[in-house]
């Protein structure tokens, strides 16, 4: 997983508690913490942080991950702006990850492994969302979606239609505006 | 509030990934460099492909037409030149019979024959005639060394793909020139060891002798001419050099083109037959002189694959 990854992590809980509780988190997890956002590190690094996230605040492993998701794309645009701002709305956003966004991020970085996302609109409105990844952080998209949505000032209702987590082939959302 | 300790670890954690971001950066940096080096050496290949894509080109249209000009001057120019040559036989049979009759004439009328000899001026018409048909006969084999110029640029596709040792063709070539009196001057070979070029040797030596000329010709001022060869890489590289009068820097673009010339008398084809050849063999001929200093030539061709 990307450095910034991290750093996007390190940031929030400086933002919402302190220097201390990350340090913590560090030693919990056994990290040194020397991260920089453009090199690859172990995915198991990222999981164990966020494990001793949840330990510390007594947070389930999925609302920490929701949580950090939403503040993550905040992170994300602030780096990476044009993405966001070349699309009139929310739902032309979504539809850009897998093929404009996540493209630019593997053009880039040959080492990069972003989750494979698909959209298609669903017959009941809406949209229907595909995430998989070996990295199963479904509970983290649900929390960058809500992140984007957030950007583009929409409310939206994100409905977990089934998880890899629970023997589905891949993670299924329905995703409409409130 | 986080600790003073906090702090220091902190900072020492933003320290290291400071130096880790450097490093990465001089990577980075570093291979971009590299790219961009290989970038410009495959841009400055492509460019010189397209060149001399476009020479090549340029080559065959010529190739084409002069070999139809060939073809169209030679086949005139050859009844011109027969039936000159047959004039001036006519020429001296008519003297002789016109002698034959005056001179029965001239046993009962001298003075008639004088007269009519003087009024039409007789002598001098039949010398003139023969002169005139002379030259012209000399010119009409001129055309035709002309055109046999020519024909080395229709031979666009017509090299062999043999493989020889330019070495052998200098060798040759110098033989060839040193027994032609007009061109007396030392000749100093300075010859490495070649690997073998393809294409056709005849040619090629044909190539390098019309520089030696144009060297032997340029009043070089040690009386002296070089020709050096060498490998680099996989290229071959043949300079004739000397230290003659030079070609002033305007008119250096113009020394490859056909019947450009400051000699008298010359074709002022030798350079332009020199780059047709070089560049049947995929190669390229460049100059470089300094008026009143000398100059030199050189052939630049790829070795065999
Ligand atoms: C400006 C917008 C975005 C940018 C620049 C961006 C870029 C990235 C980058 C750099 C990574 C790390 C990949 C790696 O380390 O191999 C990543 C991972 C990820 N991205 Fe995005 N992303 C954006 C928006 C989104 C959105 C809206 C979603 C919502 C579905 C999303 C879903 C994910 C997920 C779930 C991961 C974690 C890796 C995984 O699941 O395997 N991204 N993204
Ligand atoms: N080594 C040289 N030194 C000085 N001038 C040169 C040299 N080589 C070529 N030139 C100039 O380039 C002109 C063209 O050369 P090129 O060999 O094509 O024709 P030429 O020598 O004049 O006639 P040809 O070779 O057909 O008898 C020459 O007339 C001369 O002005
Ligand atoms: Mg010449």
């Amino acid at each position: 997983m990307k450095g910034a990854v991290f750093i996007a992590l390190q940031e929030m809980i400086m933002e919402e508690f302190d220097l201390d509780l990350w340090h913590q988190l560090l030693d919990a997890a056994g990290s040194d913490g020397v991260y920089t956002a453009t090199l690859n590190y172990d995915d198991q690094a990222i999981l164990d942080l966020v494990a001793a996230l949840c330990t510390r605040l007594e947070l389930s492993r999925e609302d920490a991950l929701r949580h950090f998701g939403r503040y993550l794309f905040g992170f994300l645009h602030r780096g990476y702006p044009v993405f966001a701002d070349s699309k009139p709305d929310f739902f032309d956003f979504i539809a850009s990850i897998d093929g404009v966004i996540h493209m630019e991020v593997m053009k880039l970085d040959d080492q990069a492994r972003p989750p494979k996302i698909e959209v298609h609109p669903h017959p009941a409105g809406g949209i229907q969302l595909f995430y998989s990844s070996e990295r199963n952080l479904c509970h983290l998209a649900e929390g960058l979606l809500q992140g984007a949505a957030d950007h583009f000032g929409i409310a939206i209702e994100i409905e977990q239609v089934c998880c890899r987590l629970q023997g589905a082939d891949r993670c299924e959302f329905r995703i409409n505006q409130a | 509030m986080s600790s003073l300790d906090s702090y220091k670890r902190e900072l020492e954690i933003q320290r290291q990934a400071r130096r880790v971001a450097e490093a990465q950066l001089e990577d980075k940096s570093r291979e971009l460099y590299q790219k961009n080096q290989a970038l410009e050496a495959a841009l400055l290949q492509l460019k010189e492909q397209q060149e001399l894509l476009i020479a090549k080109e340029k080559q065959a249209s010529i190739g084409q037409l002069s070999a139809g000009l060939a073809h169209e001057i030679n086949n005139p120019n050859a009844f011109v030149q027969s039936n000159l040559e047959s004039l001036h036989k006519y020429v001296f049979q008519l003297t002789d019979a016109m002698q034959v009759l005056l001179s029965k004439i001239e046993d009962s009328d001298p003075r008639f024959v004088n007269q009519f000899k003087h009024n039409h001026d007789l002598d001098f018409l039949l010398q003139d005639a023969s002169d005139l048909i002379q030259e012209s006969v000399q010119g009409s084999q001129r055309i035709q060394r002309i055109v046999q110029g020519l024909r080395y640029f229709s031979q666009t596709d017509q090299r062999d793909g043999r493989q020889f040792d330019i070495n052998s063709c200098i060798h040759s070539t110098v033989e060839l020139i040193s027994h032609e009196p007009e061109l007396q001057v030392r000749i100093n070979k300075q010859l490495s060891v070649l690997k073998d070029c393809e294409g056709n040797p005849t040619l090629m030596s044909l190539a390098i002798g019309n520089l030696l000329k144009n060297a032997a010709q340029s009043h070089p001022r040690s009386g002296e001419i070089s020709i050096r060869s060498e490998q680099v890489g996989q290229e071959i590289r043949i300079t004739v050099s000397d230290d003659g009068d030079g070609i002033p820097l305007d008119q250096q673009p113009k020394i490859f083109e056909p019947f450009y010339t400051t000699r008298q008398p010359a074709h002022g084809l030798g350079l332009t037959i020199s780059q047709a050849i070089v560049r049947q063999h995929d190669g390229r001929i460049e100059c470089s002189s300094q008026p009143g200093q000398g100059t030199d030539i050189c052939i630049r061709l790829p070795t065999a694959p």
